[in-house]
């Protein structure tokens, strides 16, 4: 077996390297013409920015509510009564009943 | 074959869109334009070509269809690409899976269906019917395993050093040694085998 020296045979094989056919004209624009059919069937740069624009709106709306809702379901303390307001000439005010609402409200009549 | 470093931030213009490009093509992770991929192809499709030619040993619709194949793959993959990496050393990664995934799928083997050639096994064969040396390395790579003549080619037609064939691949360095010794093993006694003294 005859000994080959590796750099004789690299020279060889790159000097006689098949050879690939030319491309094909309009290879480029056909491939550009691909890709564009593939984006086209990816969500648009602008359907990206509104689910992150809106996924970012919800959240600010979440954390603003979060942190405003207790103020609003928690009773004021303090001595806030509302059955003051109905406290007129010293005539009670608790649990007086809706019949005493509704003379009350009824400026039409004689009482 | 290599390409400088620079060539990637002008090639890909990431996360910069320029103002004449008529089309922006979005890749995960990235933006590159038209341009930049026609930049792109232009740059590297004799090298894409070449490479999926000479692992592939296909025929020409064969080659032009993995080319596409191999570019589209690229364009998906630019998201992926690290920055700090040759971007030859990328494209050959792509590339060469690619044509490695044609082979192995397509259930190639050495003698394929695409033959062109005489066939030098045949009793009326001999090495006097006077392959040139062009058809002596084609013939001869298409002998090998896949994954010996991916070595071959990449190693000595295109003469990357074997720390970048080990990284193109995603093997060690060890094996390509290896697969480069059993490579060069089985083309010396095929061209042996053809008369052939280097």
């Amino acid at each position: 077996m005859s000994h080959f020296d590796d750099e004789k045979l690299k020279r060889f094989l790159q000097d006689n390297q098949p050879v690939a056919p030319a491309a094909p004209r309009g290879e480029l624009q056909a491939m550009l013409n691909k890709l564009d059919l593939v984006e086209s069937e990816k969500p648009s740069r602008f359907a990206w920015w509104a689910f992150g624009g809106g996924a970012f709106a919800t959240a600010v709306a979440v954390a603003w509510f979060m942190a405003l809702s207790p103020k609003i379901i928690t009773p004021t303390t303090g001595g806030e009564e509302v059955e003051n307001e109905f406290a007129v000439g010293g005539l009670p005010s608790a649990d007086v009943g809706e019949e005493y609402l509704v003379l009350a409200s009824d400026t039409g009549s004689s009482y | 074959m290599n390409c400088n470093q620079s060539m990637s931030q002008n090639a890909f213009g990431r996360g910069v869109e320029r103002s004449f490009g008529f089309a922006f093509v979005f890749a995960t992770g990235g933006w590159m334009t038209a341009d930049d991929f026609s930049d792109l192809y232009r740059k590297h499709q004799g090298l894409v070509r070449a490479v999926i030619f000479q692992i592939t040993a296909s025929d020409a619709a064969g080659v032009d269809d993995l080319v596409q194949e191999a570019f589209i793959r690229i364009w998906k993959g630019i998201g992926n690409f690290r920055g700090d990496a040759q971007i030859t050393s990328w494209i050959y990664r792509i590339t060469a899976n690619v044509a490695l995934d044609y082979t192995r799928s397509a259930g190639r083997r050495r003698e394929s269906s695409h033959e062109i050639l005489p066939d030098i096994a045949s009793p009326q064969a001999t090495p006097d019917q006077a392959l040139s040396s062009k058809q002596l390395v084609e013939k001869g790579l298409k002998k090998l395993s896949e994954d010996h003549r991916v070595v071959l080619v990449l190693a000595y037609l295109h003469d990357l050093p074997l720390a970048e064939v080990a990284d193109v691949l995603g093997i060690s360095e060890g094996t390509v040694k290896s697969r480069l010794h059993y490579a060069k093993s089985e083309f010396r006694e095929f061209l042996i085998a053809q008369g052939v003294k280097l």
